[in-house]
């Protein structure tokens, strides 16, 4: 098996993402064009340079023509692709694969998602009709699932971890609320995170991600032509997705305290881009915090905290935005929102403004001071059990 | 592939939650991951059962119960309910769902 990846092969050269939230003004054609707006701005090019477009969308849009029509695409190649909660990242990652291979010049990559119309509070179906034989639980329960099996495998106490998914929540709202594009821009005290009434098993209403409309785009090319459009751009150092056997519903060696997918394309990840130790190589990680309890455990899966002790590292501040690896600095899922297809673009959004110095200095991060440069970003799709992960490593500079 | 019987094999609860969003018929869900005594895991609706009372470990056994009913057609199929009934879980679980 290989996974040889495209390091600094393909350069990102503008991006865009529009605020995130309960957009009743704008339609899916009206966020598609908003994020097109600024990323072509970005990268100072008009939709007619670009040669193909990667439309990333789980349920608002089906086909190319959902991109086509709004952006009066001139008969160029749209494809529409829906990979779980990591379909923005796979509209990013086939782009990238576009542009690498010299099939095309210059790609774009753009998600959307609109989730408030539908009047759900949540995820609106797409899967097809089962045998009526499933256990019908909601997203949140699929994820609560690994509240218990934290604490019974590493006897932390369950009041003590509700603790630790609270300083989850709090971190990702203090940085959202100083984010003018995230969907809840409020810092929201621990005390009524803890006491916010419960969802599904150990977690509450500010445990769970924003349900969100809203939209995000990147243009990549060649690296050798990265400059002719910026002086900044942010080359791709790795780009790792895999599907699971998804066995875990059935399989008792699936302890719920994981998720293997994760742990797999991390490692294929850093392989690509030379990374030895994540968590001090790293300047921040824009992760899938669906739900808190998904933060907490993703530092481990992710390589940034040992096995059993990412509560501590939580509660011990490694992660603020001005820890010693902040993640999620622009809200995460929590805060800025999560609409699906866009979700995965707006994690690289964040790194694009961040590691070229463009965020503003009320929310910038300190890790850069440190000598650190590089940003990974991690979306994950599905259930504890079965689901798609996807992670990518950018930095602004090519490897020496 | 060999059919394995695994109505009457006993388990114990992997993990658990309770699902305050979906649908039941004798809400709210309960939901666990149960491991079958000799391999083997389902996820399904726990029933019979006080959402407190719900740990890592505890003894469940199969039931064949509704899951729901739609257009007059009811659709049974397996829960699991606590073994150790100990008290607490007596006298719950009163429409039989």
């Amino acid at each position: 098996m290989s996974s040889n990846g495209i390091r600094d092969r393909v350069a990102i050269v503008g991006m865009g993402c529009t605020p995130f939230g309960e957009r009743w003004d704008k339609g899916v054609d009206d966020l598609l064009i908003d994020a097109t707006k600024d990323t072509i701005a970005s990268a100072g090019v008009t939709v007619d340079d670009i040669d193909a477009f990667w439309l990333g969308t789980m349920a608002s849009g089906v086909s190319g023509v959902t991109l086509s029509k709004p952006l009066k695409i001139d008969y160029k190649p749209v494809s529409r692709l829906e990979n779980f909660c990591a379909t923005g990242s796979e509209a990013f990652r086939n782009a990238c694969y576009a542009v690498a291979s010299g099939a095309y010049d210059l790609a774009m990559a753009i998600g959307v998602e609109k989730l408030k119309d539908s009047g759900f509070s949540g995820l609106t179906g797409v899967r097809p009709i089962g045998d009526g034989t499933d256990a019908a639980l909601s997203s949140p329960a699929a994820f609560s699932f690994l509240v218990p099996a934290y604490c019974h495998k590493y006897g932390v106490d369950p009041d003590e971890l509700k603790q630790v998914m609270s300083r989850i929540a709090w971190k990702n709202h203090c940085n959202g609320a100083v984010n003018p594009r995230a969907q809840y821009r409020k810092e929201v005290s621990i005390e009524t995170i803890t006491k916010s009434p419960l969802i599904a098993g150990q977690l509450g209403v500010f445990d769970c991600s924003g349900v969100s409309d809203g939209s995000a785009a990147a243009i990549v090319c060649r690296v050798e032509d990265a400059y002719r459009y910026t002086d900044h751009p942010l080359f791709v150092k790795a780009l790792s997705f895999v599907a699971g056997p998804g066995g875990g519903a059935m399989d008792p060696d699936y302890d719920y305290t994981t998720f293997p997918e994760v742990v797999r394309s991390a490692e294929d990840a850093y392989r690509q881009a030379g990374i030895s130790d994540p968590r001090s190589t790293l300047a921040m990680a824009e992760v899938h915090d669906c739900f808190t309890a998904t933060e907490l455990v993703l530092m481990e899966d992710l390589g940034f905290s040992e096995r059993g002790l990412g509560w501590k590292d939580v509660l011990a501040g490694t992660f603020d935005r001005n820890g010693e690896l902040p993640v999620n600095p622009d809200g995460g899922l929590k805060s800025f929102g999560h609409p699906i297809g866009a979700s995965g673009l707006r994690m690289l959004f964040e790194c694009w403004l961040q590691l070229r110095g463009e965020a503003p200095p009320e929310r910038q991060i300190d890790s850069l001071a440190r000598g650190r440069t590089l940003g990974l970003t991690h979306n994950l799709g599905g259930a504890p059990g079965e689901c798609v992960s996807f992670v990518s490593i950018v930095g602004p500079e090519p490897s020496s | 592939m060999e059919r394995v019987r695994l109505a009457d094999a006993g388990g114990r609860v992997a993990t658990f939650t309770v699902d305050r969003l979906a649908y039941s018929l004798s809400p709210p869900v309960v939901g666990a991951v149960v491991d079958f005594d000799g391999g083997g895991r389902f996820r399904c609706e726990m029933t019979d059962v006080d959402p407190d009372t719900m740990r890592v470990g505890s003894r469940v056994q199969m039931v064949f119960r509704r899951l729901n009913t739609a257009q007059g057609v009811h659709n049974y199929f397996w829960k699991a309910r606590p073994v150790e009934t100990g008290g607490s879980v007596e006298g719950i679980g009163g429409d039989r769902s």
